[in-house]
């Protein structure tokens, strides 16, 4: 997994990857115990959890991400990342297995 | 048509040195848009780190970036492309030792590296299909 949502009071506030931790903290000189929402990446982009694989993918190009909140009920219900789609697309391709996310 | 891996791979890889520390690592992956160097032992290939290295072996484990060294976490047992070996070599050693990014090195000497974006983009071209995801692996890294 190299994705973790961020809450505050359960609203949804952000999103930080393994890579924003990287490049936000660690070239950065800051320690891995400073809280993570000043590293996280605010003005997600959603999908419902009901869109067709083909909304999210149209996001993601849309807004050049590659992981997109799933929202159900107003509420976060999970993450669909560009991998996920990948394997959706072609569930038997050559990556199959492959961690691709 | 047959591929070859000098037509996908990214050319002009981030080589360090063992030595250089983690955070060395994490400023020039900040600063070239990078998530890969290649780390150099003797001036010979000896692994690769990535940034997600970086966050499983040294903050999830308490180590200090500033005196971590590259040659203590990268890893080893490298699996390498020739330029001239075809697309579909890549991918089935992406599959069979899953990787997602492989080290190409013409004689002796590290040229490029190819990753599963780059595979997965290349198979929509030859599909016919400009599909999200070839956009998307050629984007910024770092959303």
């Amino acid at each position: 997994m190299g994705a973790v949502l961020v809450v505050n009071d359960q609203a949804l506030y952000g999103l930080v990857t393994d890579r924003d931790l990287v490049v936000r903290a660690v070239a950065e000189s800051r320690g891995p115990d400073e809280p993570v929402g000043p590293l996280s990446s605010r003005d997600l982009v959603g999908v419902n959890a009901d869109d067709d694989t083909a909304v999210a993918a149209a996001l993601m190009r849309e807004h050049a991400v590659r992981r997109l909140p799933v929202i159900e009920d107003g509420q976060v219900a999970g993450i669909v990342s560009l991998g996920d789609l990948t394997l959706h697309d072609n569930p038997a391709g050559p990556f199959a297995g492959a961690g691709l996310g | 048509m047959t591929r070859k891996v000098r037509e996908i791979m990214s050319a002009a890889p981030v080589c360090m040195a063992a030595s250089e520390s983690v955070s060395a690592a994490a400023r020039a992956m900040k600063e070239r848009g990078i998530g890969t160097v290649l780390v150099l032992s003797g001036g010979q290939l000896s692994g690769l780190v990535t940034d997600r290295d970086i966050t499983i072996r040294v903050l999830a484990e308490n180590r200090d970036p500033g005196t971590t060294c590259l040659g203590d976490i990268c890893s080893g047992e490298l699996a390498v492309l020739s330029p001239d070996d075809d697309v579909a070599t890549a991918t089935r050693i992406v599959r069979d030792r899953a990787v997602r990014r492989l080290p190409v090195i013409a004689d002796g000497t590290p040229v490029g590296v190819v990753s599963i974006g780059d595979l997965a983009s290349d198979q929509d071209q030859d599909q016919d299909q400009r599909s999200a995801r070839s956009e998307i692996s050629a984007a910024r890294p770092d959303r």
